[in-house]
Formats: structure tokens, sequence, C-alpha cells
């Protein structure tokens, strides 16, 4: 999902500094928990919420967990704007998306 | 007068078919073809001792039979499919959306179908009514020791029936590919998919590939309208051959002892008493269905794996499960290339795998602990075996804490509570509560022995007030059923050689094991 957090370039963790072009930042809607849709957010507060069993992810630090049972971040996608002005991604994520399973490597 | 001296010819052949008019010449006839009359016998003289607890198993069973009545003019009209279609039905909200076809034609049944919305809420009301009476039958069975020796094996299917019922509940509550439901097939695919080592191959095999799928839905339908009830109704005559083929258990109490049954025979007492039941079942489930809404899947809207409602909770029946995935803490564990995700794996599958196996093997533990290799037909009063009754209540207060914890955002919401608090909150009394409920339940058990005439009916007083207007009160005696000592009840030699197959007057029949 994206999301706008500011109008400057906005850099959520280190090494995402080309990440979020003019404050657009995007991430998996796919909790990590049991892979519900993270639909809502607390916008006085910067985090998502997760419906199911109310995991939140602070939006402005890469989607770290701050409560609930989700054990990781939600995956973010790295963003870039093209000449004509279109949000596009620079590539895929860089980890699988949703909730954890066996073959899953350790990120 | 006239009757006797003036035959008819009617009345000759009256006489001709025997007895038992047509009646009994049709059963006369099948007889000699077949011999039912042996086996119809043993049926129809099958004892039912009598006490309102008896009829919880009932009350499941008749919910089962409204199911698969209600579930069959159900699967005339649903369509076990996820190909799209655009809607143009008569629920204008949604005209013109393109939907599933399960999920077109479920609003279809609801808002189209004459009868249709009437049976699918009954459908749904009758299997909330069926895992609930199950539940509640089996803590009877449990805390009376009904399912001690000879009985364990039927404790058994009793017990994998709840689990089937559970499971087909979830199955038909996912058909409709409605919003909430499909959030629900997520779910589980992905409690599937924690399992370590076989997880991902679980899932693939059991859904058809991965989420969201085409297969699931229609794999689900089958697996709901005719393979698990297949296996329910096997289930089901086993449970109720062996109760006939055991005879009932029934509480200590005059004349009924470890080697009778005392109660009533199936015709025609029992038999008027239960066929009414089941239209009692079947009226207050079709008041539920008539009066109370359940699941409106038109408000929910179509499954889209992007989106989601607020407050999404499954059946009352999943709520443990939902409860414990919320408290459970964020315990992931990677490493060596592999991910283990503990947070789901412990609290969706290792924790109901380790409630449904202590109440497996619960029988045999009892059996081990106290020694007990006896055959009981008895019942006990929970009171009479205080370390039972109290595990037994601190298994439900347990489980009731975890349902209660899949309330915590609605619980955070209403009292205007921090969600942080009421968390913690619920992660704190659903590993205290128990503990504490053991000791409590202990305690008012052996205060409950000590209770002179306890477990039995109080008589009134007569209260009469004299000439001089003093008012005195005089007891009345005892209710013969309840003077008996019960906690070791002893045979009542002058009951027992009563002839065993003649009814007593009051229809009450005892006959031997
Ligand atoms: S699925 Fe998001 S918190 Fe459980």
């Amino acid at each position: 999902m994206l999301i706008r957090v500011s109008n400057e370039n906005y850099t959520t963790q280190k090494g995402r500094e080309s990440w979020g072009p003019k404050g657009y930042i995007a991430y998996s809607k796919l909790c990590t928990h049991l892979g519900c849709p993270v639909g809502l957010y607390e916008q006085e507060l910067q985090l998502l919420v997760c419906p199911c069993h109310q995991s939140m992810f602070n939006v402005t630090n890469g989607a770290i967990p701050e409560f609930g049972p989700a054990p990781r971040p939600l995956p973010q996608l790295p963003l870039y704007i093209d000449a004509e002005g279109n949000i596009r991604a620079q590539n895929g994520y860089d980890q699988p998306v949703g909730p954890g399973f066996w073959e899953r490597h350790n990120v | 007068m006239s009757d006797v001296t003036v035959p008819t010819t009617k009345r000759a052949k009256k006489a001709a078919e025997g007895p038992y008019g047509k009646i009994g010449q049709a059963i006369n006839e099948l007889d000699d073809r077949l011999g039912v009359a042996k086996g119809g016998r043993t049926f129809m003289d099958k004892i039912f001792p009598d006490h309102w607890s008896f009829m919880l198993g009932e009350i499941a069973l008749y919910s089962f039979v409204i199911l698969l009545v209600t579930g069959i003019y159900l699967t005339f009209y649903y369509v076990p499919s996820v190909a799209h279609v655009i809607y143009h039905g008569s629920y204008k909200p949604l005209d013109g959306q393109s939907v599933t076809q399960a999920f077109a034609s479920t609003v279809n049944i609801s808002f189209a179908v004459r009868g249709g919305l009437l049976m699918r809420q009954m459908h749904h009301w009758a299997c909330d009514i069926f895992v609930g009476s199950i539940v509640v039958h089996m803590a009877r069975v449990f805390f009376t020791g009904a399912f001690r020796k000879p009985r364990e094996l039927n404790w058994t299917i009793g017990l994998t029936l709840m689990i089937l019922a559970i499971g087909n509940g979830f199955l038909g509550y996912s058909l409709p590919d409605d919003l909430v439901s499909g959030t629900g097939i997520r779910i589980a695919y992905s409690i599937m998919e924690s399992i370590p080592l076989v997880g991902t191959y679980l899932a693939f095999f059991v859904f058809g590939g991965n989420f969201p799928g085409t297969a699931t839905i229609p794999r689900f339908f089958i697996l709901h309208v005719l393979i698990l009830p297949l296996v329910i109704i096997g289930l089901v005559t086993a449970h109720l051959f062996l109760l006939v083929r055991q005879k009932h258990t029934q509480f200590p109490g005059e004349g009924k002892t470890e080697k009778n049954v005392v109660g009533t025979p199936m015709f025609p007492v029992f038999m008027a008493k239960t066929t009414g039941f089941l239209f009692i079942v079947g009226g207050v489930t079709a008041l539920l269905g008539a009066f109370a809404q359940i699941n409106p899947i038109w408000q929910f809207g179509p499954y889209d794996a992007a989106r989601i409602s607020y407050a999404v909770q499954p059946d009352f029946y999943m709520g443990f499960l939902d409860g414990a995935l919320r408290i459970w803490p964020s315990w992931s564990f990677a490493s060596f290339g592999h991910t283990i995700p503990f947070e789901v794996f412990v609290p969706a599958v290792i924790l109901p795998g380790i409630i449904f196996n202590i109440a497996y093997v619960w029988p045999m533990l009892e059996r081990k602990f106290t020694h007990d290799n006896e055959i009981h037909n008895l019942l006990d009063r929970p009171s009479q075996r205080p370390k039972r009754t109290a595990a037994g209540v601190a298994v439900l207060v347990f489980i009731s804490m975890l349902f209660i914890a899949s309330s915590t955002d609605l619980i955070a919401n209403f009292f205007h509570l921090s969600l942080n608090y009421v968390l913690w909150a619920m992660r704190f009394l659903v590993i205290v509560t128990p503990f504490i409920a053991y000791p409590i339940t202990y305690k008012i058990c052996k205060e409950l022995q000590g209770v002179k005439g306890g477990g039995k009916r109080k008589t009134p007083n007569v209260v009469t007030r004299t000439v001089e207007g003093e008012y005195l009160a005089t007891p009345t005696p005892s209710y013969s059923e309840d003077v008996m000592e019960e906690l070791h009840p002893t045979p009542v030699p002058i009951f027992i050689e009563a002839e065993p197959d003649e009814p007593v007057e009051s229809g009450v029949r005892t006959v031997d094991r």
C-alpha cells in the first residue's frame, strides 16, 4: 500500500535512502502474522493496524511491529519517480511477503 | 351391549386381523420375512433413565437432523465456484459488481430463493446449536464420570464428533466467499503453513495451491456437504449403537444399581418425549432463523484479498483459537535458513493439540491414577469427585478466557481502555484464573460433600397458624426416591426381583444390564 508521509524524500531505515521519493513509501499489505490485509491506518500515531489480531506497524521506521503478535516488519517496496512523474517500483520485495513458513530464509 | 350381540361383517374382519389390527398384521407379515420382531422388541424395550441433563445429547442429535435438512435445501441453489460473474440480482447495492458465483448464489439464496434466507439462517443457527450442545453434553459426561469404563470408546467417538463438527462448521462458514469468511480461509491457510517442515506442502495439498486459489471453495464444498457429513453420520450411528448396546448410565437413587437400568422404555414413553423434543429443537431453530439475523454476507461484501473490515470475528467455536493467536507473543524463530513461526504454530496448532489430546486420554489417565478398573453404570455427582471436577472447571475457565481474549479490541473500545492494558490483562488472566478456579472448585465440592441431604430435593415445610395466632412449621416427609443412601448405592432386593419386563405403574421399568 502507498502512503505519503512527507513532501521530501523519506528514509525509513538505513540503506533505504532512495526508497521513498517525495515522501511516498510503499509497504506490503499482508500482515506478517497470518496474512490478513493490514487495512487500518491510525493517522495520529502513524501506525498501520491489522484488524485481525491488532498488530501495529510503525510507518515511519520501516513498519517495525510495535504491538501485537506480528513478528516481522512489513516488507517495504523500493519506489522511484520516473521522468514522466509516475511512481514506479525499483524492483520487487527483498523478502517473501506475508506470514512465516519453514522454507523462508531468515532476513 | 349391542356390540357384543350383533356381530357385523366388519367386526368379523377385525377379528381375523388379530388383536393388534392392521398394523399388527403388517408387522407380522414383515416379521415372517425379515424377522424384525426380536430386534424391534429389544429396541422398543430399551430403557431410558430420566434426568434433565440426558437431553443435551438429544439437542445435538436433533440440531444435526436440522442441519441435514436445511443443508440439502441450500445445496439446490448454492454454486461452489469462484468464477466471476456480474451480479444483477435483487440486492441492488451490489448491482453490476463482479463477484464470484459462490457469493452471488449465496446472496441469491438470501434474497431471491423462496425461504432461502430462512433456511440459510436456520442452517447457521443449527450449526452453532450443534457445536454448543455437543460441548455442554461433553461437560455433562465429563463431570458425572459417564466416560468411565466401559464407555471410554464412546467418549473418544464423541470427542471426534466435536472436532469434526467444528471443522465442518468452519468449512461451511467459508463457502459464501464473503469478505469475512475469506479472511478466515486466509488465516487457516497461514496456520497450516506455520507447521515446521511440512507446512507449505500441507497447505498446498489441502487448499490446492497457493492462497488465494480457485480450488479451495469447490474442495471445501465437497468436504462440507459430502465427506464430513458421511463421517459424522457414521460416527453418530456408532455413538448411538454403543449407547443402546452398553445401556444408558443413571444417577444413583432408589432401586438403581450398577447392574440394572431404571427408566422409561423406548415405546411409548421415551419415543413420545423425544419426538416432541425434536420439534422443540426444530421450532427454536426456526424462530432463531426467522428473527435473529446471522452472517449477513451482503453487508460484508465479496472477498477481496486486499480488503478487510473492522472487528473480524469467527463463529464462537473458533473464538478460543483466535484469542490464543491474539495474546501469544510474537516469538518467531529464524535461523539456519529456516523460519519456524512459533507465534502461530504454538497457539494455533500445539495448544489445541494439547487440549484435545488430554481430553482423548483422560479416561485412561483417570483409570491410572485412581486404580479404578471397575465397570461404572452409576453416575457420579460432580461434588463426589472434587479433583476431576476441579480439573474440568479449570480447563473450561482456561478456554473461556481464551474466548474472551478474542475480543480484546471490542473490550478496549467498549470500556475506553488501552488495548495494551487489555492485552496484558488477558495474558495474565488466561494463566492465572485456572489456578484460582481449581482450588475454589475443589473446596466447594468438599463443602458440598458435607452438606446433609445435598443433591436432594428440598421438601416444603407446611406453615400453619394456630387459633392463638402462633405459627408452626411442620416439615413434610422427603420424596421417596431421595431417601436412599446415594454414595454407595446398595441393591434393593424387592425392586429387582419384581418381574423386570413388567411396567410398573409410573411407566418406569427396571431391567438387568
Ligand atoms: S493477521 Fe495481522 S495480526 Fe494476525
